[in-house]
């Protein structure tokens, strides 16, 4: 017949013990003083030592406080980047437009007059000429007109 | 969250995050960087963590962390033996430096994934459902490897023990 101790060691060994059982078969180690249970004891006592060592040998708080201040400070460097990536690109794209607006051929120039203007300016040109196509007549039939005089004296 | 409240929320387990990635990686160096980059994940992550959950994520975090520092490790070096501090393991307590030798050596032979489930088991007393959601595994699966490893490292302290008793 096995004991209760031979019982939860078979149960741990194979991974079914409670938090509780655990417990108790630490326990009954702990009170028993067969050598039989060594490997056991050696076990537990292994790790509670591991346990026990776990204590981190460095200022924790002065770490985690340099991993947060260079996470953030990489993260200002990174946004100071992008900044700088934008004012390039900019200063790029207004340098490039001015350099091509100054090389490209002229272009033919934008109308200074507007439609109506323009109409009133034909319309005054074609009266202009009109007066002055009438005092032309005139003139020419007052020369020949001299002309005729002139061959009649002679 | 400010980094003042950050640290008062990693502050109650940085010894199981510190602890469990010591006996992982072996040495103080690796150990350090992995628990910089936990802690650099988990701030990223701060405006999204669960307060009542951050210890199963951060020891998640620090698990994948551990998993490909070791996996890096054996791509540049075919194996990991040759850390002085045998994969953290020491049995000061009981006296034979041999003995604490030999035993981290054999727990280092332990695969990965038990390695991993026995330290979160039986060092930082984790429960099979905290290492659930830690590892993504099912609890059967946790305790088939729970005892696979607990049998293995029982029979090397009975060969120990054996030894030493000369019984």
């Amino acid at each position: 017949m096995i004991t209760e101790l031979e019982y939860l060691i078979q149960k741990f060994l194979d991974g079914e013990t409670s938090g509780k059982e655990e417990r108790t078969l630490k326990r009954l180690l702990e009170d028993t003083t067969a050598d039989e249970y060594s490997e056991v004891k050696a076990y537990f006592g292994f790790t509670t030592n591991e346990k026990q060592k776990d204590e981190i040998p460095f200022d924790f708080r002065e770490f985690t406080f340099g991993v947060v201040d260079n996470s953030i400070l990489l993260n200002k460097n990174r946004s100071l980047k992008r900044v700088l990536w934008i004012a390039a690109v900019g200063v790029i794209l207004i340098t490039g437009t001015f350099f091509i607006k100054l090389f490209s051929p002229e272009r033919p120039a934008k109308q200074k007059y507007s439609e109506q203007e323009l109409r009133e300016g034909l319309l005054n040109t074609q009266k202009a000429l009109t007066i002055f196509t009438e005092n032309l007549n005139e003139s020419i039939s007052g020369i020949e007109s001299i002309g005729s005089l002139n061959e009649s004296n002679n | 969250m400010t980094p003042e409240r950050f640290y008062e929320t990693i502050e109650p387990f940085k010894e199981k995050l510190y602890g469990f990635a010591f006996r992982m990686l072996g040495n103080r160096e690796d150990t350090k960087d992995a628990l910089q980059d936990v802690l650099l994940k988990l701030w990223k992550m701060r405006f999204e963590i669960d307060i009542g959950r951050v210890e199963s994520l951060a020891m998640t975090i620090m698990k994948n962390v551990c998993v490909d520092r070791l996996r890096e490790k054996k791509k540049l070096n075919g194996h990991i033996s040759e850390t002085p501090e045998i994969n953290g393991y020491t049995l000061t307590n009981f006296g034979d430096k041999d003995l604490v030798k030999r035993v981290g050596e054999e727990i280092k032979n332990l695969p990965e994934m038990q390695r991993m489930i026995i330290d979160m088991k039986d060092i930082q007393g984790y429960s099979y459902e905290e290492i659930g959601e830690i590892t993504g595994l099912n609890i059967n699966a946790i305790r088939v490897n729970v005892s696979r490893a607990r049998k293995k490292l029982i029979n090397i302290f009975r060969k120990e023990v054996t030894n030493d008793y000369g019984t």
